[in-house]
């Protein structure tokens, strides 16, 4: 929920400027779009309350409006430091009343107040108490610690810091901080990107409780989201060693020291919900090298010859596989007949020695129909698909699919004649040979050759010219690719990954390429040219014995087999580019964070190979985002500015010592984590994060500054 | 007179010759196509590889152009036996000829 403890509604100091004041309408309209959940009031030494009455009930319906001021503090030699204080609204009247008599006498303009006196009047109304911090004007390091000492609750002190970003790095180093609009001009709401409480609260005594790390309103604010226990595994193929961690719908934590099984946790985890068929994203920064090997594996790739939209010729390669020259009828039929025929007047008659069969296509003229008929159907079928109407009236669509259902009936109705006739040929032809046969038997006469062979050979030999034609013509080189994106790198671009499908070509194609020999496939290749060549030729004989073997061999009965297929990354210009480790960690964790169909998240150790500012300007945003729709994130990390700016709702740490292994559980809000074994043994969470992440309180100081002045 | 050299038919249509004559005791049916002599022993049992030779010759000629054979039987020539023969193998020939080039031409 989106909070602003730092806004002006009126101006009430010449610096002010007249664009502070805000009427009701454009109050409502400007927190409402801004889906802010709690405005504190926070007005320069002044606060008017029926404004802020009527301002509350105003967005009543979307936010919370708590009262509060913005005091010129002074110390040392005239020297001033704003502070804010934010009151519980339950005591607005006497916060009111209390406000107006320490200014009383004053104006807005030149009232400067002394913190001792503050913290006396404000401390006991139930306050919180937000100095600006590394803001001007800023409270100095004496004056916190003065401001501290007077606290009754010194949980209640909250620093400023200028903007979200600057928050981001005092949290992640300890300092509880904030930030707010501090609006200047109420057109421009929200002039800076509003903090957000990674716990819904509902009142300002839920902040407090937070505020006071009390473990019962914590628990109550995180179960409002769903969460399950889960058994981990942290030791690589011990079974035995099982913990048990309560994980949420939202960003869940995994830190502690190398070595400590972070990794074998997000690992069970994903066999956990791999085997409840759960929807799952998971990055491993140790294995986005085999990651990417797995993508561009080539086993989803159907080696088809509609990838490259060439013919299978299947028919084709049964042609060859079984072809076998038909001998031509030997010239000594024709000789033996003639000795021994005796012509005898019934015999001529009849003219038995004439008789003929009739040429036969062996079904050509069959097949070609009943192809027109299948081609027929489909172009049935695919005008089914088109909407005519959208195109055509109403009487075209008509004729059009009159005139096709009449090709339809034309061409079944010939096919129907061809069967009928080449039926009947067949049984012509086998009623000459048997009558042959019958006279032959009873005179003693040699049968008649029926032909000389001539045109089984041809018709064979040519049928075998045509399929090795077509199987040829469908081998020539072609390629297709299709491009998938993979992902997006900074400096790169687009790396896209090429799905390529090739047909077999020498001097270009890889072995990768194909699954088989393609030593044997060149050969076969090669065969099938030279056997198509010599087709009609009378020196086939021991080519196509060869090329029938090694068809068999490498059982290959269509064009499929010359297909090699590949995956490769490519650039933006589809050039070859092989991302390097940073830029494949980049695309990997960007997969996975953008899989909208999963449920779980599991990541382990995204930092690695990525720059911190990506991590914290890119990834953090993205995981917190994923928490806010309640999906579950589980990331082991070493980065504080994902383990602690995501203010993860469960934190599991590892921690290996003399006594071996222990697993403490916790969160940041009650700042406790708990070892699961011995609920005794505690430690803080933020000493824990600070220590395991950052290398210790001194550190972060360090890099406090450098962030800083960065900026 | 013997005519060795094939003989054009038209555009569409050659003719070619074949020559029946004995020679050393041996009848042969000789084909000319395109000046590729094919000569078949007609006293041989098998034969069918010379046959398929010429087979060979005569498909790859009839994928461009008609074809069919004239028998021109040797003046010295008395074997009529093998007369008939060579005249029934021809015709026979001729009649396939002309299938086979229809079904080219089909195709």
């Amino acid at each position: 929920m989106k909070v602003d403890f730092h806004c002006h509604t009126r101006s009430f100091k010449s610096g002010d400027g007249e664009m502070r004041n805000v009427n009701d309408e454009l109050f409502v309209k400007k927190i409402t779009s801004a889906d802010v959940g709690i405005v504190a009031i926070t007005n320069h030494n002044a606060f008017d309350k029926v404004q802020y009455k009527r301002l509350k009930q105003g967005v009543a319906a979307v936010c919370d409006v708590w009262p509060g001021v913005e005091l010129d503090i002074g110390y040392g030699d005239s020297k001033r430091y704003h502070l804010i204080v934010i009151c519980n609204p339950r005591n607005i009247d006497l916060f009111d009343k209390e406000l107006r008599r320490i200014t009383s006498g004053f104006t807005a303009e030149n009232f400067v107040g002394k913190i001792d006196e503050v913290v006396g009047i404000f401390d006991p109304l139930d306050c919180i108490f937000m100095p600006h911090f590394h803001k001007s004007p800023a409270i100095p390091p004496e004056e916190l610690e003065a401001l501290d000492s007077l606290l009754s609750n010194k949980n209640r002190l909250i620093a400023e810091a200028t903007n979200v970003h600057s928050m981001g790095i005092f949290v992640t180093h300890g300092v509880n901080c904030i930030a707010g609009s501090d609006i200047k001009d109420w057109n421009l709401y929200p002039n800076m990107e509003l903090p957000e409480l990674r716990l819904e609260i509902d009142n300002f005594e839920h902040l407090c409780m937070l505020l006071d790390r009390d473990a019962k309103i914590v628990k109550v604010l995180l179960d409002k989201n769903n969460s399950s226990a889960y058994d981990v595994y942290p030791a690589k193929g011990k079974r035995e060693i099982k913990e048990t961690i309560n994980l949420y719908n939202e960003v869940n934590v995994i830190f502690g020291d190398k070595g400590t099984g972070k990794t074998e946790v997000i690992k069970s985890l994903i066999e956990t919900f791999n085997a409840r068929n759960i929807p799952l994203a998971k990055y491993i920064s140790s294995e986005t090298a085999e990651a990417l090997e797995d993508m561009l594996r080539t086993d989803d790739m159907a080696r088809s010859a509609a990838s490259l939209g060439i013919e299978g010729c299947e028919t084709e390669f049964g042609i060859v596989s079984n072809y076998g020259d038909r001998m031509p009828t030997p010239i000594s039929e024709y000789v033996d007949y003639r000795l021994t025929y005796k012509a005898k007047a019934s015999q001529e008659r009849i003219g038995w020695n004439q008789m003929k069969g009739l040429a036969d296509d062996e079904g050509k003229q069959i097949n070609k129909v009943e192809a027109d008929l299948e081609n027929a159907d489909s172009v049935n079928d695919s005008l089914n698909k088109i909407k005519l109407k959208e195109y055509l009236s109403q009487e075209e669509a008509h004729s059009l699919n009159q005139l096709v259902r009449l090709l339809s009936k034309k061409i079944d109705q010939k096919y129907h004649k061809e069967i009928i006739e080449y039926q009947s040929l067949l049984l012509v032809n086998f009623t000459v040979e048997r009558y042959k046969y019958y006279v032959s038997a009873k005179t003693g006469n040699a049968q008649p050759p029926s032909s000389t062979g001539f045109a089984k050979f041809a018709l064979n030999r040519l049928q075998l010219k045509s399929a090795l034609d077509s199987i040829s013509k469908n081998l020539k080189p072609k390629e297709d690719s299709n491009y998938e994106v993979l992902g997006h790198t900074g400096e790169k671009g687009r790396i896209d990954i090429e799905s390529r499908y090739r047909m077999l070509n020498h001097g270009v194609s890889s072995y990768k390429e194909f699954d088989g020999n393609i030593t044997n496939l060149y050969k076969v290749k090669d065969l099938i040219h030279k056997v198509n060549r010599l087709a009609l030729k009378h020196n086939l004989d021991q080519d196509i014995v060869e090329l029938k073997t090694l068809l068999s061999d490498q059982e290959i009965i269509s064009t499929d087999s010359f297909i090699g297929v590949y995956k490769q990354t490519v650039d933006k210009l589809h050039q070859p580019y092989d991302p390097s480790n940073g830029e494949r960690s980049i695309i990997f964790i960007q997969r996975a964070l953008n899989d909208k169909d999963a449920r779980v998240y599991l990541l382990d150790e995204p930092e690695l190979s990525m720059a911190n500012s990506y991590i914290d300007e890119i990834i953090r945003p993205k995981i917190s985002e994923l928490g806010k729709q309640k999906k579950m994130v589980v990331l082991a990390t070493h980065n504080a500015n994902l383990a602690v700016r995501t203010l993860p709702y469960s934190t599991v740490y590892r921690a290996y010592g003399a006594d071996g292994y222990k697993t403490y559980y916790g969160n940041p809000f009650t700042n406790k984590l708990v070892n699961i074994a011995d609920s005794h043994d505690t430690k803080e969470w933020k000493e824990v994060s600070m220590r395991i992440l950052e290398g210790g309180r001194d550190a972060f100081y360090d890099r406090g500054g450098i962030y800083e002045s960065g900026r | 007179m013997i005519e060795e050299e094939s003989m054009s038919q038209g555009d569409d249509s050659r003719i070619l010759q074949a020559r029946l004559f004995v020679e050393n005791e041996i009848d042969y049916l000789e084909i000319d196509i395109d000046g590729k002599k094919h000569r078949l022993n007609l006293n041989d049992k098998d034969g069918q590889e010379q046959i398929k030779r010429m087979f060979c010759d005569l498909v790859e000629l009839l994928e461009s152009t008609a074809l069919s054979i004239e028998l021109e039987v040797a003046d010295d020539y008395d074997n009529a036996l093998m007369k008939e023969v060579s005249e029934s193998y021809i015709s026979d020939l001729n009649d396939e000829l002309e299938d086979v080039r229809a079904n080219i031409v089909d195709e």
